[in-house]
């Protein structure tokens, strides 16, 4: 394979991004400074730009990330609404509500995001009176997660405590950087080490994928594809299962 | 545990400098030409003052989006834009038609790097209630975009900038190579492991919300 090519794959939100992943680059690709800013800059380069054809034009950039993150990407999970709460819960790490935006089709969520591009920039947000903690937290509705994940599969769900969790996420987290660093025994090793201590984990299929690659960089090939095989059948729509067919070449998926 | 978010003020953004074609004494003996003195840009051929112009149509929002990925807030990502722009008003000579993008991001980041000025950037501390209850009126937008730089600014700087330029903003691998002033190779190892990083912190985050929701 084509590790050390120079040559970048495909944008993260095109491929293999997962629903959250993918919104939250789409979300970043679409900002846009607002019309004060952006006429303060102009007037300070002494541009006399006709109104509307500068943010007209980031506009168009905006929409241009929207197709390549919405378009024929289908996302296979809907996800709720990015919200205070799960700002809170993702600052925080701590048991709090999410607002959930009921998704009623598998795009539910990734259209309002489309449907929030309009021609004018976003105004940058103003200070917010400081307010409680707890006031933040909105409706504390259950996040519903769909059929399939990229990191596990619900039949797998169990209620993890975070010490397991923290321990899993420092195992794969040294595989991947040992498998970055071009140490690929170690990495194996501490995927083995893995799947030993967390039989259930909630990182398996991450750790598959890892493995795979590792077997591959060191040219175990046809155990690298054995395992892909496996891989595929058992996460079809997983984002992972793409990359593994094609880091070990098999034809299609 | 994820632990609790805080503003914090670092100098300079943390990033190793990027290394442009534009000439740093340039950009450092005028920081606030641009601010003070609108009419620095000097009279010029109109073909030059028109290409200016497409390029700023074209690229400043990019050009911002890299500063606010940085960690700068908009009216310090637009202070960068504009002084960025200056530079490419003075040099546009220098600029190949197929390296505009390369040299604003480019410079840009030389820009912020010459300020020095104090950037905050998020980063995951004990106590930020405060930003979470800021958070209450954001639209989903916006709170998307918080989560990413909130997650981007776990990822190493280096690897980061490289990942924004890719991921985000769609330059190419030449691009970025000659924006950062490394080899393409580096480009690659740097975005794999940005890309690691990024979609592990993420995923940490896609998990608690997970958990949450089955508690």
């Amino acid at each position: 394979m084509s590790r050390s090519d120079s040559r970048l794959p495909s944008q993260l939100r095109v491929v293999g991004a997962t629903d959250l992943e993918r919104r939250l680059l789409v979300a970043s690709a679409r900002e846009l400074p607002s019309v004060e800013l952006t006429k303060k800059m102009q007037q300070a380069l002494g541009l006399s730009i006709a109104a509307g054809a500068a943010t007209a034009a980031t506009a168009a950039t905006a929409k241009a990330a929207t197709a390549a993150g919405a378009g024929s990407a289908a996302p296979a999970v809907a996800w709720p609404a990015i919200s205070v709460g799960v700002l809170a819960l993702a600052v925080t790490g701590a048991v709090v509500g999410v607002g959930v935006r009921s998704a009623g089709t598998h795009h539910a969520a990734v259209r309002p995001l489309a449907a929030a591009v309009t021609p004018l920039p976003v105004a940058p947000p103003p200070p917010a009176a400081p307010a409680a903690l707890p006031a933040a937290v909105e409706v504390a509705t259950p996040i519903t997660v769909g059929a399939h994940r990229t990191l596990a599969a619900p039949s797998r769900h169990r209620a993890a405590t975070p010490g397991d969790l923290r321990g899993e996420i420092a195992l794969v987290d040294a595989a991947r950087t040992a498998l970055a660093g071009g140490a690929n025994e170690r990495a194996l090793a501490l995927l083995g080490r893995y799947d030993t201590t967390h039989p259930h984990g909630t990182f398996r299929p991450e750790a598959a994928a890892l493995r795979i690659e590792a077997l591959d960089h060191l040219g175990r090939a046809a155990q690298a594809r054995t395992l892909a095989q496996k891989f595929v059948a058992a996460h079809p729509e997983s984002p992972l299962a793409e990359r593994v067919a094609r880091l070990t070449g098999l034809a299609g998926r | 545990m994820l632990g609790r978010l805080r503003l914090v003020e670092s100098r300079g953004g943390g990033a190793a400098p990027a290394v442009v074609r534009s000439r740093p004494e340039a950009v450092r003996s005028r920081p606030e030409a641009v601010r003070s003195r609108p009419e620095a840009v000097p009279s010029r051929p109109e073909a030059d003052r028109a290409r200016l112009e497409r390029m700023f149509v074209a690229h400043h929002a990019m050009v911002w989006r890299t500063m606010r990925r940085r960690g700068l807030s908009p009216d310090a990502a637009a202070d960068v834009t504009q002084q960025t722009f200056l530079v490419a008003a003075e040099r546009l000579a220098d600029i190949a038609a197929d390296s505009e993008r390369a040299f604003l991001v480019g410079t840009a980041l030389r820009v912020a790097q010459s300020l020095g000025r104090k950037t905050v950037r998020w980063q995951l501390e004990e106590d930020m209630d405060q930003h979470v209850a800021d958070g209450r009126s954001v639209s989903e937008e916006r709170a998307a975009v918080q989560l990413c730089d909130m997650a981007l600014a776990k990822v190493d700087p280096d690897l980061a900038e490289v990942f924004v330029m890719f991921e985000i903003e769609g330059l190419s691998s030449p691009e970025i190579a000659a924006s950062l002033e490394i080899p393409l190779g580096t480009v690659a190892s740097r975005l794999r492991r940005a890309r690691e990083q990024f979609r592990m912190v993420v995923g940490r985050i896609e998990v608690t919300m997970r958990r949450e929701g089955h508690a």
